[in-house]
């Protein structure tokens, strides 16, 4: 039955087809990145310095000589592991905390937003920076960063989507039936909750990939020379300029595609969940 | 009115003083002041004596939140979280490493940072609403589908991947304006010319495709079928009807960024070498000069905070339904 709406709303909707197509070439680099590589990501050689795409090298070599094809396929695995670590961390504590909050109301509510909206008074690229310039710039940081700017708007949908069910004839059964609150909470108010979570989550992904990128632009990311899309784009920048595209160009349309991919997938995830919106 | 004003700004405070806390948290106690001198003299020249002298020279030789040596109120007063987080609500920032005071250079970073985010939040408000009406005009109709998905391609690219474009279009192969650079005056305009459109485009998709949305809930009202009964024109109806009750959740996300303005953008003002705060703060964390950054990052959630008042104030002037109650 699922299946068989999921295969309506995908022949009507092109579009997410597509983005789960690039979704399915992303994963595969992720999975077979480093063994799908014709050469060594981080070997130099300065004999091809700068060379411009050519049957050895498709997309070029960069200032090292280091090939960017190989580069870039090495890479998928580090962005898509920060924005997914990211994304999953703050999902988990957000919607633990959103929920129990919107669930059970009075003081652990109040206390909720007042802290979603500290974290938002934030400016969000600032914070994200602030924790990484005091923490010192290492892949975990920079996952706990990204984390901490996504948790309000978790926190505020769960907590939203749950205060309006807490008294919901399906949860006031559970509990006349003799249900704990921890397990109202995860077996009857969180499946209800998913759905438009999901959406959040997809287009999340998206944006915590450009994140990491911008974090890696000014040097607060993930250090060279570990292949990353977001500082293969920061180092090319020095070199369009002089008539070398190449470094910027390809690794900025690899992370251009992969957050392209994610917002389609949001738009196609929304439709699903919710066709009232559909546009 | 002036009731409910001072009550949301009330319940501005603890936010700020958690703002403040969560600070002095990160760069007080998680990355201590031994740290910062460590980091700062290099690991040739750590002796328990330079870092004592470091610590002395910047005011940092003080207890956390309680100085037990100190007599009476002082004991509170006399202590790192007072004279260099709680210092910063009388706009005290102290001094950044080069000796210079934090305050006044905010004060003349302020005018190049505005002179980009000014042009460039009013020129991309009124393409960016322009833009959506045109989609709405044109909905459900393939323009409308390839003009949304412009928009999605436009909002997945990564600000530095315009900049870097833009550069090499605008100013190298095309060679229109300077690729970086700042001056006073008329004869900087040319140096505003391309981080201002850069700063346009960057925003126009994700803008363009969120206000459609909104347009689209608008016109699906019974106000709207009314004022077609009229005879009014398609567009007619949009531009005054659609657009002035589609401006009041358009606000909500546009007052808030008007205080925030002050601080410039980031990336833009570094690639471009404008003098302005945004760089200033990238200049800071590369230098790892955390009095700035931490001054820098007060001002932002201050700003940012004026800004959800003023968004609330806003929502009185253009909605008459509205009231502050």
């Amino acid at each position: 039955m699922k299946l068989d709406h999921l295969r309506y709303v995908l022949a009507e909707n092109v579009l997410t087809l597509v983005a789960g197509g690039l979704l399915l070439l992303f994963v595969l680099a992720v999975v077979f990145g480093p063994a799908l590589a014709p050469y060594d990501p981080l070997a130099s050689d300065m004999a091809h310095a700068l060379a411009p795409p050519s049957p050895e090298h498709w997309l070029g070599t960069d200032a090292l000589g280091r090939d960017i094809l190989s580069r870039i396929l090495v890479a998928a695995r580090l962005d898509f592991g920060i924005a997914l670590g990211a994304v999953a961390l703050s999902f988990v504590v957000g919607v633990a905390i959103g929920a129990s909050a919107g669930y059970y109301g009075g003081w652990t509510d109040r206390l909720a937003i007042r802290l979603a909206d500290t974290i938002m008074a934030f400016p969000l690229f600032v914070l994200a920076m602030g924790i990484v310039a005091a923490l010192g710039n290492t892949v975990a940081n920079i996952v706990y960063a990204t984390a901490i700017i996504n948790l309000p708007f978790y926190l505020r949908v769960a907590r939203a989507e749950a205060n309006i069910r807490r008294h919901a004839g399906f949860v006031e059964a559970a509990r006349l039936a003799g249900n704990s609150d921890a397990r109202i909470l995860a077996m009857h108010i969180f499946p209800n909750i998913l759905p438009p979570m999901m959406v959040q989550i997809s287009l999340n992904l998206g944006w915590a990939i450009l994140n990491a990128a911008g974090l890696s632009f000014i040097g607060l990311g993930v250090r060279p020379p570990t292949p990353e899309w977001g500082i293969m784009v920061a180092e090319g920048a020095n070199h369009v300029i002089s008539g070398e595209w190449w470094v910027a160009l390809f690794p900025g349309l690899v992370l251009m595609l992969a957050v392209f991919c994610f917002n389609l997938l949001g738009d196609g995830l929304r439709d699903l969940v919710d066709p009232r919106t559909r546009t | 009115m002036s009731t409910y004003l001072i009550r949301r700004l009330l319940y501005a405070l603890p936010i700020l003083l958690g703002v403040n806390l969560i600070t002095f948290a990160l760069f007080f106690v998680v990355n201590s002041p031994d740290d910062m001198a460590r980091m700062q003299l290099g690991v040739k020249r750590v002796t328990p004596e330079a870092i004592e002298k470091w610590k002395v020279e910047r005011g940092y030789d003080k207890p956390l939140f309680w100085n037990a040596g100190a007599d009476g109120l002082a004991r509170v007063t006399d202590t790192l979280f007072v004279s260099k987080s709680l210092a910063m609500f009388r706009f005290d920032f102290g001094r950044a490493d080069d000796g210079r005071d934090i305050a006044t250079e905010i004060r003349t970073r302020m005018g190049p940072s505005l002179a980009i985010a000014l042009p460039t939040f009013l020129l991309s408000l009124i393409l960016t609403i322009w833009f959506a009406l045109f989609l709405v005009f044109f909905r459900h109709t393939t323009l409308d589908l390839v003009g949304v998905m412009l928009c999605v391609a436009m909002m997945s690219v990564s600000s530095l991947f315009y900049i870097i474009g833009g550069q090499y279009l605008v100013s190298k192969v095309w060679s229109l304006v300077p690729i970086s650079g700042y001056a006073e005056g008329l004869d900087g305009l040319r140096f505003l010319v391309l981080p201002v459109l850069i700063g346009v485009l960057g925003g126009l998709g994700g803008g363009a495709r969120w206000y459609r949305t909104l347009f689209l809930e608008e016109i699906g009202k019974d106000y709207v079928k009314t004022a077609r009964a009229k005879g009014l024109s398609e567009l007619t109806v949009l531009w005054r009807h659609v657009l002035k009750n589609g401006m009041i959740p358009i606000l909500t996300g546009v007052v808030v960024v008007i205080p925030t303005l002050f601080l410039g953008s980031l990336l833009t003002e570094s690639f471009f070498g404008i003098p302005g705060l945004g760089s200033y703060t990238i200049d800071a964390i590369n230098a790892q000069d955390f009095a700035v950054v931490r001054a820098m990052v007060f001002i932002g959630s201050l700003l940012y905070i004026i800004g959800l008042v003023a968004t609330d104030l806003s929502y009185v002037l253009v909605d008459p339904r509205v009231r502050f109650d």
